[in-house]
């Protein structure tokens, strides 16, 4: 039977919870080596994707991604983090941050698969739609 | 412009202005993983339902699509517009809506798409609501049975399989044979009958639509009519949410309490256009590679047609779903499904068109399981000897082929068989009001026209329905007010019928 990239990931993770931090290089090795075998080299990307789904599931840990028009401080960022904390019940938020002119304001704001749109563009655009109703 | 009315403007504005909250929403989103076909797969989406609109954002705009399929950790869309600018990791966001069209009396005499989107170019309908696309049919307290009759217009169809208002009376046949001719006719008899109508062409051809809409403008029936168009150019997605975008325009009459006709044409691309979405989907293939729930695809929108009772409105939506079939072959998957979901069938025939008899019903093949219930008094009075002397008249035709010799009564059967077979004939675009009907049937079944050569038949009619409007109005009015035929009538009708026969030089003596 196939083995799916959702099971390699489960497997690897399960493997690798249970070792010490010295052992886990080298069952990282037999793991692609297991892939060379099975010529599944080619699922590495979705194994990490849902790899580290599982890993973030299991520690609590959420990734976020923030956009805005520019750089934000450290008491917004904190406002964000705590924000996400709450909402999504997690004990850690990872931020990356991003830059983008085009939103002219606000931020956008995306975790998992949620997404929190509150640049001054999307705003201008359903102030836009309203007037024309 | 005066300074009052600027100020008034420049007031509204500020209205509009000061009236706009912009609120911030948590929305579920998700990223293309494939696409394709008019098909797409996306990652994420965790909270997307079933029929939930999503809107793909592309760097040229925003293309939107609907949910057919909720997997482990994906889920399958189609498209509804062109998909050609959507890339793999494009964001996709749920609109947390179900598929819905807009709805007002504004879609009177307009030409929509299945999305309520305007294809006549005229303005977008100001939408007073938006009704769901897919719906769940109105249960068993809330209908009636069927008792008042669709006056269709054709003779052949008011007299012998009666439609009633609440029905789904299917129409098949082979191509080029009548079949939207006879949904045409019944849309323009429908002036002044308190009906709204509803037009669904499903993968015609944009011209064939355009000479039905002209058709229908000539005729006034635009006044009253909705035409929803899903072209042979449209994606599939747009041709399979077309008749339940239809029906649900057709709801919205219903709930208002009004009777309305719908007409899906056709029903067989309609099937066509699901089982491309549904091997895109990669759902496994039945019998003639139809999905397994294509039984379901169609049911569940037939049983949109109903007669509501008194307590729920009253209104009713009849259906009349249009199949083609191949080389006559009714014993298909699609044909019998609809056959055996509808309450009844128009079949017609290629013999019967080729030898001239148009509309070319075939009345043996053709029934109506609402029976003589949708049809009026004076109607029943006349049409059920009628039927009989026509299915008299098949049987005996059959036989005298081979004898020469006949009997008296035999003879007479024939010869008033052949009389009926050219009474039933009638042109296209004009559908016949049910008094004169009433009488021309009236008048053939008395043996008023035995008398009158076969080959004159049609010219007799033609003249005695001026003479008859001309003279009886009265007699006419009462068969279609008060719906009976009594002596009296009967008496005047026999006497104006024979008055009339006494202008003419071509009898038999």
């Amino acid at each position: 039977m196939k083995i799916k990239a959702k099971q390699y990931a489960q497997a690897l993770f399960e493997e690798l919870s249970n070792k010490s931090e010295g052992d886990k290089s080298g069952v990282v090795e037999r793991f692609v080596g297991i892939l060379i075998k099975d010529n599944n080299v080619s699922q590495i990307e979705k194994i990490i994707y849902y790899f580290e789904k599982i890993w973030n599931k299991e520690y609590s840990i959420v990734e976020a991604e923030l956009k805005t028009s520019q750089k934000v401080g450290d008491e917004t960022r904190n406002l964000l983090i705590d924000y996400l904390k709450k909402v999504s019940e997690v004990e850690d938020v990872k931020i990356t941050e991003k830059e983008d002119k085009k939103i002219k304001g606000g931020f956008v704001l995306k975790y998992k698969d949620k997404i929190l749109d509150a640049s001054i563009k999307n705003r201008l655009n359903s102030f836009k739609n309203n007037l024309l109703n | 412009m005066d300074n009052g009315s600027r100020d008034l403007i420049i007031e509204q504005i500020r209205e509009r202005i000061s009236g706009f909250k912009s609120e911030i929403k948590e929305q579920n989103f998700g990223k293309v993983i494939e696409i394709g076909d008019g098909i797409a797969s996306v990652s994420g989406l965790s909270e997307a339902m079933m029929s939930e609109m999503l809107e793909f954002k592309t760097e040229s705009g925003s293309v939107f699509g609907v949910v057919l399929n909720l997997e482990e950790d994906s889920v399958g869309v189609v498209l509804l517009g062109d998909g050609s600018g959507i890339k793999e990791g494009d964001e996709v966001v749920a609109l947390k809506r179900i598929l819905e069209v807009p709805v007002s009396e504004d879609i009177i005499g307009r030409v929509l798409n299945p999305l309520g989107l305007p294809l006549d170019g005229k303005d977008a309908i100001k939408a007073e609501k938006f009704y769901p696309v897919e719906k769940i049919a109105p249960g068993v307290i809330t209908r009636q049975s069927v008792d008042e009759p669709v006056q269709t217009g054709i003779k052949a169809i008011d007299a012998m399989i009666p439609v009633g208002r609440g029905q789904r009376e299917l129409i098949i046949g082979d191509r080029q044979i009548g079949k939207t001719a006879i949904a045409i006719d019944t849309i323009i008899n429908q002036k002044g009958q308190n009906m709204k109508c509803v037009y669904v062409a499903i993968g015609q051809k944009e011209s064939k639509i355009a000479g039905i809409v002209a058709k229908l403008q000539d005729a006034g029936a635009m006044e009253y009519t909705t035409v929803v168009v899903a072209g042979a150019s449209d994606p599939a997605s747009l041709l399979y949410i077309a008749p339940y975008a239809g029906c649900a325009m057709a709801e919205y009459f219903l709930d208002k309490g009004e009777d309305v006709l719908i007409i899906y044409d056709d029903l067989s691309k309609h099937a066509v256009a699901y089982r491309e979405i549904s091997l895109l989907l990669k759902r496994p293939p039945g019998r003639e590679a139809y999905p397994g729930d294509v039984f379901y695809l169609h049911s569940r929108l037939l049983e949109r047609a109903c007669k509501l009772n008194k307590d729920f409105g009253g209104g009713s939506i009849t259906a009349l779903p249009i199949i083609e079939t191949q080389a006559g072959d009714v014993s298909a998957y699609i044909p019998t499904n609809v056959i055996s979901i509808t309450d009844g069938q128009i079949y017609l025939e290629p013999d019967l068109f080729y030898q001239g008899n148009r509309p070319a019903v075939n009345a043996g093949l053709s029934v109506s399981r609402v029976g003589s219930s949708a049809q009026i008094k004076a109607m029943k009075k006349v049409a059920g000897k009628m039927r009989l002397e026509a299915a008299q008249y098949r049987e005996l035709a059959a036989f005298a082929q081979f004898g020469s010799d006949l009997d008296d009564e035999t003879k007479n059967k024939l010869e008033r068989g052949k009389r009926l077979m050219e009474i039933l004939k009638q042109d296209q675009y004009e559908p016949m009001e049910v008094s004169l009907q009433v009488s021309v049937f009236f008048s053939l079944i008395n043996g008023l026209m035995d008398s009158v050569p076969v080959d004159k038949i049609r010219e007799f009619e033609k003249g005695l329905v001026e003479y008859l409007s001309d003279n009886i109005s009265d007699v006419l009015k009462n068969i279609r007010e008060v719906k009976v035929m009594d002596e009296s009538d009967e008496e005047k009708l026999i006497k104006a019928v024979n008055n009339y026969k006494d202008t003419l030089d071509y009898l038999i003596k």
